[in-house]
């Protein structure tokens, strides 16, 4: 066995050839190919590496805001809640007042009522108390108690000034309860004449509203005595009172 | 494969070269790799075919093992180491092509692999170092190792050669004498064995050149 220099060189210059040739046919494009895949795959990663880079920031983002939303929503609630809160102060501040008023009004209302009713009853029971006082006196409207009352109202007149006396005029109404009979007016008519004088007119009426009493109605003047006014003094004192 | 001989006959002559049967099978080899990878890549995609896989894988393989031993770029060693790999894979299992001899089984194929491996080694050395620092390479780690270094260089050469084409041969004889004992099924599992040691040969011869040519540009330290 020997080795062939030609047959060495030759099977070399072979391999060599071989090398150019799959170089260019193997090697490069198929490095090229994947250089470029793995450039592709690089690409693809480094957007998808921003895409998930822009996801996270918007959810960065999203979480934020909803961070704010949050913050705002309490502020706003707690904002709802004082002015809730001022409302219902308010309202029950209102509703006191009215209620105060209301009750104010009531009170007011009742006591008018009641000063009215007071009043009324006063009323009804001073009428009573004159009603009673009339049915108690009226019996004694006799002859003598017109004559006491005669009594009375010439004192009166004697009592007036006498230029006032002589002022009175020509007639005179003589108004009495009970009603004077004749020997009665007969005796008036004497008493009068004698403080009057003889020239005035004298008129007899019986008058109930006295209830018992006389009145002389001059044009200018009325002296008089009547148990009437007696119970109305009586009636505004007691109506006072109550 | 039952003419069992250690010469390989001369088929003829062009001009004063004589033609091999070992060359006229590389010439198949390399017409049948040139083919295959220009088939496969002429219509190269971003989403690959069954095709245009199996050759990425096997680039990427290459690249695999070439990054492994002299961690850098394989692209430079790519297609010397490449080529050593897929061509004396393609000459290890050629026999299973009936009538076929290896390639390999000659000194004459697996020389001239060593002889490559050897000048490449030192051009890439050199270009990469420079003719001082990479001569000065053989004084470590002291001058007096000059001739042991040198004879190293020769050693390895020649155990490239001769583990290679000592391999591939043995396997050949083995099996011419089983199918001259034991007629034609015997040796079918060591014909699929065959397989297996036309491969790891290629990988093993692919991988101590990677180291030889790593050493030389001063990737890994020189043996």
């Amino acid at each position: 066995m020997h080795l062939d220099p030609w047959t060495l060189a030759l099977q070399a210059v072979n391999f060599l050839v071989l090398v150019w040739l799959l170089r260019r046919l193997l090697y490069q494009p198929v490095t090229a190919m994947v250089a470029q895949r793995q450039a592709l795959v690089a690409k693809d990663f480094a957007e998808a590496k921003a895409a998930r880079d822009q996801a996270e920031q918007a959810r960065l983002e999203i979480a934020r805001r909803l961070d704010g939303i949050a913050g705002e929503r309490q502020q706003q609630m707690a904002a709802a809640r004082l002015e809730i809160e001022a409302e219902r102060r308010q309202a029950l501040e209102r509703t006191a007042a009215e209620a105060a008023a209301a009750a104010e009004a009531q009170r007011r209302s009742l006591e008018e009522d009641r000063r009215v009713v007071a009043a009324a009853l006063g009323d009804h029971v001073v009428d009573l108390a004159v009603d009673l006082a009339g049915r108690l006196l009226a019996p004694l409207g006799t002859p003598v108690v017109a004559a006491a009352m005669l009594d009375v109202l010439c004192q009166r007149l004697a009592a007036l000034p006498p230029e006032r006396l002589g002022s009175l005029g020509d007639s005179v109404e003589i108004a009495t309860m009970p009603a004077l009979d004749a020997p009665a007016q007969g005796m008036w008519r004497e008493r009068l004449t004698g403080l009057l004088g003889p020239e005035i007119a004298m008129d007899f009426l019986a008058d109930d509203s006295l209830v018992t009493g006389a009145e002389l109605r001059f044009a200018g003047m009325i002296v008089g005595f009547s148990w009437r006014d007696g119970l109305a003094q009586a009636k505004t004192a007691m109506t006072v009172a109550i | 494969m039952s003419d069992v001989t250690i010469e390989i006959p001369v088929l003829f002559h062009l001009g004063p070269v004589p033609i091999g049967l070992e060359v006229v099978t590389t010439w198949g080899v390399m017409a049948v790799l040139a083919l295959g990878a220009w088939l496969g890549t002429r219509r190269l995609t971003l989403r690959p075919g069954a095709w245009q896989t199996l050759l990425e894988a096997v680039v990427a393989m290459v690249e695999g093992f070439i990054r492994d031993v002299i961690g850098r770029d394989p692209q430079p060693l790519l297609p010397l180491v490449g080529t050593l790999f897929l061509y004396i894979a393609a000459c290890n299992l050629s026999p299973l092509i009936p009538g076929v001899k290896p390639p390999t089984a000659s000194l004459h194929t697996t020389a001239a692999l060593a002889l490559v491996v050897f000048f490449s080694v030192h051009v890439l050395g050199i270009r990469t170092q420079g003719v001082r620092h990479y001569l000065k390479g053989y004084l470590e780690p002291f001058p007096l190792f000059l001739p042991l270094n040198l004879l190293g260089e020769v050693t390895r050469t020649f155990a490239l050669m001769v583990r290679l084409c000592g391999n591939i041969m043995s396997h050949e004889l083995v099996l011419a004498v089983l199918v001259g004992l034991a007629g034609l099924l015997v040796p079918i599992p060591f014909m699929a064995l065959g397989i297996l040691v036309g491969l790891v040969q290629a990988y093993i011869f692919a991988i101590l050149a990677t180291v030889f040519l790593g050493a030389a540009i001063g990737a890994i330290e020189r043996g």
